[in-house]
């Protein structure tokens, strides 16, 4: 085993593998921080150079662009808050007011380390459990899953604020678009006509960009100036950033652990992964109250889980042959060319494949983090440009990305109206993270709820996996509720104190 | 059938001659300079567009002008907005090819609800073969296939979408086994999961699956094998899988149950829709009213590519152990097509309705 | 008259918005009972708990009328709430729909680089050189970016 490990990494370091590794990595970057843009596309695009490389090279570098996407798209959700890719959303709850404070370049430091830990913890966890991660993945059955989906749900408390009543009406109006398109267990469409563009129902990528980026862009050009006010200055460097996330070390590597979890298990789609953490990060930390107001651990959290969960994927992607992310499916039509059959015989005659799989993402991982580390100051300079000059480029490149989902001109027309929606939505004080939830969770619930049905009658309810999941949600949801009664009166007295004419503890950096 | 299938051989033939005889002149001229788009209506990653990325990648070097070939994954609904667009909204003028699935065959055969795609207008240029092959899980309490009738407990079968697999569906049909249909699986991958889990009894996979993933539950005795769906033959009998020759086909096992070979509708709907989805996992189509020129072109660039070792070799790992459909084989699926009775069709429809709700135009 | 009319508006936001929430829930409602049972449970069941919780919302701002609310968790506070902040906003979203339409009309590179500057020189009237430059290199970035990682444009409805 040992041997097979040193074995990989010597195969791994031939000049041409590793410059494909590179170019993996620098394609990575590109479609992480163009909007719109994420993983998939940059694979689908080295495809047709696959055919004929050899195989090794080729596994390096299309582990180059999964590992270096969910770094690079950090990037857009702090200074714009805008999601760079799906896997970044949540970073925006958090990374983007710290830019806001000025705080740009600590926010990245963080995030960035995060996403280096979380990959390393990632590849790590995948070499360790992938001779053991067959049993884990085959406990998760229909009803477990759909426990899962309601364990995300429960993430909307947390991500309401203080006004609950209007986060579940944002949810359940998700849950409801999300029903637009195909029926996920009947041949019907539902509310889409005879328009085939409604088929395959609302495209995440269209929504996250519609709900989030426009409505951001609208405002900093209404308001004038630019992202960050000069005069709170620079803030803290990258440094800082890094140094926040090794003090919070425990974060990192309970949230990557949770990445790799909910990554390995095929059929939740990883789209869900940063809301979870970031839910999980807000519910059960003590003082919760700067969690959206530019917490650095909103940024940590999500960032660690969203680099750790590519060696989640890659589970069932390598032992079982099940895509764990659209990503992923690209991965197997590159074993497939490649003339390698993945499944759990992939251990004993693949190993080096494996393993050089688990060196690259390791690699691409460093390489990718620190390319972005390095990135991240002068790219943080762009908040302090008046908006009026980063506004049109924004808005010209996210309109390009949003064209590339399918190319078809409601793409365009439906990015613009959730734009005018989340506008709305901010307005009109109701949050906009539960309906993107909503929208994610939808097909998902709906279909492993029928499957339960339709498998196991309602004996299903009775399974212990389904039993273990619930009393964690409630658990989760409980415990949340009683440190925010705790932490509320901690404020008052924390208020008394502030009367009596003691600082405020707020205003320290943690 | 039989009386037909001759004739439409010879009229392939001569049309393919003609075009030779009258193309060859012009045809070297005809791609000069061109570019080709092969429209792959599904998203990147999987059988069918690797085979569309395949033939991309070494057909044009060999069609005379050498023209680039780009692959485009069009996506949406499931494969009609992709197909829609190359039906009727591109030039018929050879420059737009199209990798179509075994299934979307089949939906456009059927007529699915908002597919545009009239395969009788369409000319297939070269296609990859598939098998596939039914496994049970052992809790059914059964020894051997031919006790299928017998097994016991929740037969329940993962349904991705029933037109996708609609021959497994027939073929279980044929024997009149009483399955409980689960609806809402993402793909075959994740019903092969659901499948060792124990969650799912029956399971249909492709052949080469089946080999990777499926024998090692057999060999530790969770899962036993029932029947490869098998190909026909221009005949119209079954054929053995080339991929698992030892393993029994679904018409031989009937007979093998029954003691005759199975008849009726539900046997002339088995044998049109096994050839026509195994015959063409993937399928690259082009208009059938284009020049004479760029069809001549075309079919002697799939000539050059196949006897290409170069292709041979990337091929060899895509194709994963079947022969590529090329030239006059490719009359097979026109053929199959052609032998469908009105009655088959709307058996099949009524069929995927009554089960499923699959509604067609 | 329109200021008054985007005063109203914003005054009564929150309160149209859960309305407009509650028309879109009993739509889907109505509309969902023509499918078959497997289509129709889930979005019954959803639309009847949106419906619920509508209506709760509603009662809830009718209790607190007038209580200004403090701002959204993941929206920092919004101190511009006046009707020429929304009007200014609009207008922002207008000069976007202006792009998209330009992007179909004349293609993506020509769209990008006569809305850039469009936007710079009518809306901020910043001076030619600034504006001429950011056009001009935000096309070659797109051109580039184009090549490199094959984009796909529109085919112009215009030529």
């Amino acid at each position: 085993m040992l041997d097979a490990l040193i074995n990989a990494l010597w195969i791994l370091l031939d000049p041409f593998r590793l410059m494909m590794l590179f170019a993996g990595v620098a394609i990575g970057i590109a479609v992480g921080i163009l909007p719109g843009l994420g993983g998939l596309m940059g694979m689908a695009l080295v495809l047709p150079f696959l055919f004929g490389m050899d195989a090794y090279a080729g596994v390096a570098l299309l582990i180059g662009i999964a590992a270096a996407v969910p770094s690079a798209d950090t990037f857009p959700s702090v200074l714009m808050g805008i999601p760079g890719s799906s896997g970044s959303q949540a970073t925006i709850m958090d990374g983007y007011p710290m830019a806001q404070r000025g705080e740009a370049a600590r926010a990245l430091g963080a995030a960035f380390t995060a996403s280096l830990i979380g990959g390393l913890i990632g590849a790590l966890a995948l070499s360790a459990v992938v001779p053991f991660a067959r049993p884990l993945i085959l406990a998760f059955g229909s009803p477990e899953l759909f426990m899962l989906t309601l364990l995300g749900l429960s993430m909307i408390g947390v991500l309401s604020g203080n006004r609950p009543l209007k986060g579940m009406l944002a949810a359940v109006a998700g849950l409801a678009l999300g029903t637009i398109g195909g029926a996920p267990v009947a041949a019907e469409y539902r509310f889409a006509g005879d328009f085939l563009y409604l088929y395959d129902g609302l495209s995440l990528v269209i929504v996250a960009l519609g709900l989030f980026a426009l409505p951001e862009i609208i405002d900093l050009l209404a308001r004038g100036g630019a992202i960050a006010e000069r005069s709170r200055g620079l803030g803290h460097g990258w440094v800082q950033g890094a140094k926040d996330t090794l003090n919070h070390k425990w974060l990192v590597i309970r949230h990557s652990l949770i990445g790799v979890a909910i990554g390995a298990i095929p059929g939740m789609g990883s789209s869900i992964i940063d809301w979870v953490n970031y839910g999980i990060a807000a519910q059960t930390s003590k003082d919760r109250s700067q969690f959206g107001k530019g917490d650095v651990r909103g940024v940590i959290a999500p960032e660690s889980a969203n680099n750790a969960k590519e060696g989640g994927v890659l589970m069932p992607t390598l032992l079982f042959g099940v895509p764990g992310s659209s990503a992923m499916a690209m991965l197997l039509a590159a074993l497939m060319i490649f003339g390698v059959q993945p499944g759990p015989q992939m251990l004993t005659r693949d190993l080096d494949l494996v393993f050089v799989i688990i060196w690259s993402l390791a690699l691409a991982n460093v390489f990718g983090t620190l390319i972005c580390l390095l990135l991240s100051k002068p790219i943080s300079r762009l908040t302090f440009i008046p908006f009026q000059y980063i506004a049109p480029v924004i808005i010209v490149i996210v309109v390009v990305g949003a064209w590339q989902e399918t190319r078809h001109w409601a793409d365009l027309a439906l990015l613009l109206g959730f734009g005018l929606l989340g506008w709305i939505m901010k307005r009109a004080g109701m949050p906009r993270p539960p309906l993107l939830i909503g929208f994610i969770l939808s097909g998902l619930a709906e279909r492993y709820l029928w499957m339960s049905y339709n498998l196991y009658d309602w004996e299903w309810l009775a399974r212990p996996g389904v039993l273990t999941i619930g009393a964690l949600a409630v658990f989760l949801v409980a415990g949340s509720v009683m440190l925010k009664r705790s932490t509320e009166r901690s404020a008052e007295a924390i208020q008394h104190a502030d009367e009596a004419g003691k600082p405020n503890p707020r205003e320290e950096t943690r | 059938m039989p009386q037909i299938r001759p004739l439409t051989a010879l009229a392939a033939g001569l049309a393919f001659a003609t075009a030779s005889l009258f193309g060859t002149a012009q045809a070297a001229e005809y791609y000069d300079g061109k570019n080709i788009r092969m429209i792959i209506p599904f998203s990147p990653g999987g059988g069918t567009d690797t085979f569309g990325r395949l033939i991309s990648q070494y057909l044009g070097r060999h069609i005379p002008g050498e023209p680039t070939i780009v692959a485009e994954n069009v996506t949406g609904a499931g494969g009609l907005l992709g197909s829609n667009e190359f039906a009727q909204r591109v030039d018929h003028d050879g420059t737009t090819l199209m990798t179509a699935s075994g299934h979307l065959n089949l939906r456009a055969f059927l007529g699915l609800k908002g597919l545009r795609l009239d395969l009788d207008e369409l000319e297939p240029v070269v296609a990859s073969p598939m098998g596939h092959v039914t496994a049970i899980s052992t809790q059914a309490g059964i020894k051997d296939p031919s006790e299928l009738l017998e097994a016991r407990g929740r037969l329940t079968k993962g349904i991705t979408d029933p037109v996708g697999l609609l021959e497994s569906l027939v073929a279980l049909e044929m024997f009149d086994l009483e399955y409980r249909a689960v609806p809402g699986y993402g793909g075959r991958g994740d019903t092969r999961i659901a499948f060792e889990r124990g969650e799912l009894m029956i399971n249909t996979q492709s052949t080469p699956a089946y080999l990777n993933s499926v024998q090692p539950l057999v060999d530790e005795g969770r899962v036993m094998p029932l029947y490869a769906i098998g190909f026909i033959d221009a005949d119209g009998h079954p054929v053995r899988d080339p991929a698992v020759p030892d393993m029994i086909t679904a018409p031989e096992l009937y007979e093998q149950i029954h003691g005759e070979m199975p008849s009726g509708t539900i046997w002339e709907a088995f044998k049109v829709t096994v050839p026509l989805v195994q015959n063409t996992r993937g399928t690259v189509w082009a208009h059938g009213d284009i020049p004479e020129e760029a069809m001549a072109a075309l079919r002697s660039g799939v000539e050059g590519m196949v006897n290409d070792p170069e292709f041979q070799a990337a091929a060899a790992n895509i194709l994963q152990g079947y022969d590529i459909m090329w030239g006059d084989d490719l009359g097979q699926i026109k053929a199959s097509m052609e032998a469908a009775s009105p009655e088959v069709l709307d058996f099949l429809r009524d069929m995927l309705n009554e089960r499923f709700g699959t509604e067609f135009d | 008259m329109k200021a008054r009319l985007v005063a109203a508006l914003t005054h009564h936001l929150q309160t149209s918005f859960v309305l407009a929430i509650l028309a879109c829930l009993v739509a889907i409602l109505w509309i969902s009972q023509s499918f078959s049972l497997g289509a129709r449970l889930f979005p019954t069941a959803v639309a009847s708990l949106g419906i619920l919780l509508a209506l709760l919302e509603l009662g809830r701002q009718a209790i607190r009328r007038g209580a200004k609310e403090e701002s959204d968790f993941s929206d920092l506070a919004e101190e511009d709430d006046t009707p020429a902040f929304y009007a200014r906003g609009l207008r922002f979203f207008a000069w976007m729909a202006a792009f998209i339409g330009l992007f179909f009309l004349v293609g993506a590179l020509p769209a990008a680089g006569l809305y850039v500057l469009g936007f710079l020189r009518l809306q901020y009237r910043s001076p030619w050189l600034p504006s001429l430059a950011l056009s001009g290199g935000l096309v070659a970035l797109l051109w580039a970016l184009g090549v490199a990682l094959q984009l796909r444009w529109p085919t112009p409805l215009l030529f």
